[in-house]
């Protein structure tokens, strides 16, 4: 027994050191403040008071300005954060901060900075430098590229579609838009400012120039590889009917069922022989643009593949004749997400991106641009900050020509 | 690899071979053995000829058997699945070899399915690496797993005893539904040890230091994962912690995991043994096991670390007269560990001249110690039983344990804690000469509910509403009867000229709480004591 209390006390002894536990060092939360800067010229505008909103795949955080324009932040989780801030202003309001007559057009003031990796207290706010872009009447309202499964689970992408949008409050013909499909590779063609101010495309259509198409405020369009009723071949929740189609790029290879009574997307260019219709990528990346230009497109320079002297050949875009885009990415594995590094599209055109939740797609989803407000006669205004993490969500059960 | 295992496989084989003694190993001799030899407890295989009263064929014996169990019930967490049947292969002998060596060696072989499991494609759910992942898809699993153990021990040279452990583990896990992962391990561990004797003081009481350092590798591997339909909204799940556990439509495809462990670690032990007016053994072991997981995923993608220490104190006491063996054994372990998550981001470079593209995952911040783990585990068991020249033939004893977890993740703060314990006496006799009738009955579970407690940041997750709300039901519980009963039919059976002591046994095992919660289990083996 002497020894069994000499080991037991020989026991709780050495217990008794390695019962303090120590997780000293573990990560904490931080404070983080942000400064909206407005551009040279409009630094008398007003910035207190307005919402930025910091993203991350964990947490959601808005703060409001102070007098400065500086929003502060506390009990941050340090990651990394998308952030963004936008409020519009008014045609009078322009001209008191710049003294200079306008047109009535409304204005976007819009800050974003993509990817900020905050992992320590900010105590010099960082800088979100504010844009302002004159509203665009036209905007890209939905892109539905996911597809999905049949009644007998068979892949299913003729139903797929772009949406076009009137957000202004005037009528806009829309006749010789044009509408661009950012190339695809699972890496980007050429990194992203690898040559300024250019994009690089795999296929560009365009709204037929025979007559004019105007749109009304608040009226939607329909572009689609297949102008039918959907749900009499699909069978499932989230085809619809698309025979009243405003355009359809027609599939000259007959291998998609087209609708004659339907007005013919013209095709510019295509990157691919044997793909007519609009080639949309169903789990991303795919970006969409629409353009305006008075130049001959079809003359426009042909590339390969950053380094590549073979394979599929991109049309170069100068970005200054886009009217909107949208840069769609894939979302990977839960964990690795969306990588930012893959967007194909300047910040100044859209700061964020948009994407579906299934990598592969089938899905149904419809990335779709949110709805801003609505005015007294019923009209919505979409949301556009230039950004699709803020501007666009995802829904399976958005039907075309609806918004929320 | 391969030569490693049949190393250790015709190590092991060797010592079943060698049974030709005319002794006939029964139950009472084979528990009199396993209760006096603390020795083989530990994991100084050196010790192990210290157990040894006489070092001759009396100190061989060996055991081996098939065994199927059918294991079915509600009192299990959501992770665990509820039906279990399992078939297993068992073969353990300790052999005299030569004139210095005692050897010990073992394989275990088991092969079973288990229903409705979901939310978990590891080996390792509970209180280990964090980084896991699993669909919410209930389905069926299969498993099998093969350990082989091999020990020598020497006999006192001077003043030394040497010994070596070998320990080595393959296992699979698959999952039969959508979509279907398969685990492959792979463990290995090597153990050498020395134990130091001081001379006997006047009294004949022994004693001595003992030392023992292992190296144990371990890998878990899914290496992808397969589907047989094509659900365009069938999900995936990735966890880091707790609740936090995100979902991707499609997250399968490519996906792969592979968890990589290095552990060292030691045992110090003490030892007293007296030979006279029986044997008087305790053996009193300090062990500390450090270990880091790294865990890998495609493309070397890192979701983080996981890095434990675990501390140890055991004592071991057995004392044996002439009809009586006291046996006793204590253990504590304490279990610390954390998980440092990685937030990566992917490095995508085009090579100008080639067009060739690489990506790399770099490591932009590092979140210390997010994920933290404890647990404290507590067993003290104590037995008396009767013998004769045989071997024992009655014996009856008490049993407590007692475990007490922490998971806690942090940014934002979520905790789970829950203690659990575990009561019971046990006893057991020998009828005539061939039935053995043991049983033991008790409970446990949590003392009060308010033992087990979660605070979840969020738990509208689907990981929250899913799995750990659920088990708290688990956690919560207290089992108000808990009872293992068996009966063990041996004879002698000469066949080919070697008569050996075959077995058949049937047990079962029930339990129940008092939220109506109840598991219970039936078994039966076949086997042979040689």
């Amino acid at each position: 027994m002497r020894k069994i209390g000499w080991s037991l006390t020989v026991c709780l002894a050495i217990l008794s050191l390695v019962s303090c536990v120590d997780f000293d060092g573990a990560t904490e939360p931080i404070s983080v403040k942000y400064q909206v800067t407005m551009p040279e010229g409009f630094t008398t505008a007003d910035v207190a008071n307005k919402t930025v909103t910091i993203t991350s795949n964990a947490q959601t955080l808005q703060a409001t300005t102070d007098a400065n324009g500086v929003a502060t932040f506390e009990d941050v989780v340090p990651d990394v954060y998308d952030v963004s801030v936008a409020w519009k202003m008014t045609p009078d309001e322009y001209s008191q901060i710049t003294g200079e007559m306008v047109q009535n057009h409304k204005y976007t003031v819009a800050g974003s900075v993509s990817s900020q990796l905050l992992k320590e207290d900010i105590t010099t706010p960082l800088t979100i430098n504010m844009n302002i872009s004159v509203d665009q009447s036209i905007l890209i309202s939905k892109i539905y590229s996911a597809g999905s499964k049949d009644s007998k689970n068979k892949n299913y992408l003729a139903g797929r579609y772009i949406e076009l949008y009137n957000n202004s409050d005037e009528e806009v013909d829309i006749a010789g838009l044009y509408l661009g499909l950012i190339e695809t590779n699972s890496t980007p063609a050429y990194t992203l400012g690898l040559v300024r101010d250019t994009i690089f495309m795999k296929q560009i259509f365009r709204i037929p120039t025979d007559k004019p198409y105007r749109m009304a405020p608040g009226q939607s369009i329909i572009i689609t590889n297949s102008a039918i009723d959907h749900t009499q071949t699909a069978m499932n929740a989230f085809e619809y009917n698309l025979l009243e189609s405003d355009f359809e790029a027609k599939d000259k290879q007959g291998k998609t069922t087209n609708n004659p009574d339907v007005p013919a997307l013209e095709l510019i260019y295509t990157a691919f022989a044997a793909i007519s219709n609009m080639n949309l990528s169903q789990g991303g990346p795919g970006g969409i643009v629409i353009f305006e230009t008075e130049e001959d497109v079809s003359t426009w320079e042909l590339v390969y593949s950053y380094g590549k002297t073979s394979g599929n050949k991109w049309m170069k875009l100068p970005t200054k004749y886009i009217v909107d885009g949208v840069d769609v990415l894939k979302k990977n594995s839960a964990q690795t997400g969306v990588d930012v590094n893959l967007k194909r599209l300047y910040d100044y055109i859209d700061a964020g991106y948009a994407y579906i939740n299934a990598a592969s797609g089938y899905n149904g989803e419809v990335m779709y641009r949110k709805v801003l407000s609505t005015t007294e006669d019923g009209r919505h205004i979409l949301s556009d900050t230039n950004n699709s993490l803020t501007d666009f969500a995802i829904s399976s059960d958005i039907a075309p020509r609806e918004f929320k | 690899m391969k030569k490693l295992f049949l190393s250790i496989l015709l190590v092991s084989s060797f010592f079943n071979v060698m049974a030709q003694e005319k002794n006939i190993v029964t139950r009472e001799r084979y528990k009199l053995m396993d209760e006096t030899q603390p020795w083989r407890m530990t994991q100084n295989a050196a010790g192990m000829s210290l157990d040894i009263e006489k070092f001759d064929s009396t100190a061989n014996r060996g055991i081996a058997y098939f065994d199927y169990t059918h294991q079915d019930g509600d009192y299990h967490r959501v992770q665990e699945g509820d039906m279990v049947n399992q078939l297993r292969f068992f073969t353990e002998r300790y052999q005299q070899i030569g004139k210095y060596l005692y050897g010990y060696g073992s394989f275990d072989f088991n092969m079973g399915r288990t229903q409705n499991r979901a939310w978990s494609d590891v080996l390792r759910t509970y209180n280990s690496n964090p980084y896991i992942s699993g669909s919410s898809v209930f389905g069926k699993y299969d498993h099998q797993n093969i350990t082989l153990q091999a020990k020598l021990s020497s006999v006192q040279l001077g003043h030394f005893n040497y010994g070596v452990a070998l320990d080595y583990q393959v296992g699979d896990l698959s999952r039969l539904r959508d979509p279907r992962s398969r685990v492959n391990l792979a463990d290995y561990r090597i153990t050498p040890s020395i134990v130091y004797s001081f001379a006997p003081d006047p009294k004949g009481m022994k004693s001595g230091l003992g030392l023992a350092a292992h190296y144990d590798r371990r890998k878990e591997k899914i290496p992808g994962m397969t589907t047989v339909q094509t659900d365009p909204n069938l999900m995936y799940y990735v966890m880091t912690g707790l609740e936090n556990a995100s979902g991707n439509i499609g997250g399968y495809n490519g996906y792969m995991r592979e968890y990589v462990n290095h552990e060292f670690g030691g045992e110090a032990s003490l030892y007293w043994q007296k030979t006279e007016k029986g044997l008087d053994n305790t053996v009193v072991t300090y062990s500390f096991d450090r270990g880091k997981e790294n865990v890998y995923g495609t493309n070397k993608y890192q979701p983080g670390v996981f890095v434990y220490s675990r501390w140890g104190v055991a004592i071991h006491e057995s004392e044996s007269t002439e009809k009586n063996v006291f046996t006793s054994d204590l253990t504590y372990n304490y279990t610390r560990g954390y998980g440092d998550e990685y937030r990566q981001e992917r490095i995508t470079t085009i090579d100008e001249v080639t067009g060739y593209t690489s990506q790399v995952w770099n490591t932009t911040f590092t979140y210390k110690k997010r994920y933290q783990l404890k647990t404290k585990d507590f067993r003290i068991h104590f037995r008396h039983s009767r013998k004769n020249s045989q071997g024992i033939h009655t014996y009856w004893g008490f049993n407590y344990n007692r475990l007490s977890v922490m998971n806690k993740r942090l940014l934002n703060t979520s905790e789970l804690r829950y203690k659990l314990y575990e009561v019971n006496i046990e006893a057991g006799k020998l009828i005539g000469k061939h039935l053995w009738i043991e049983g033991n009955i008790g409970k446990g579970g949590a003392r009060k509910a308010s033992n087990a407690t979660l605070s979840l940041a969020d738990e509208t997750t689907a990981y929250a509403t899913n799995v750990l709300i659920p088990d708290m039901d688990y956690y919560q519980a207290k089992v108000k009867l808990m009872g293992h009963l068996q009966a063990e039919y041996q004879h002698p059976i000469t066949i080919k000229g070697q008569t050996n002591n075959w077995f058949a046994r049937v047990y079962g095992d029930y339990l129940k709480t008092n939220n109506k919660l109840e598991k219970y289990q039936v078994g039966v083996s076949v086997g042979v004591y040689y």
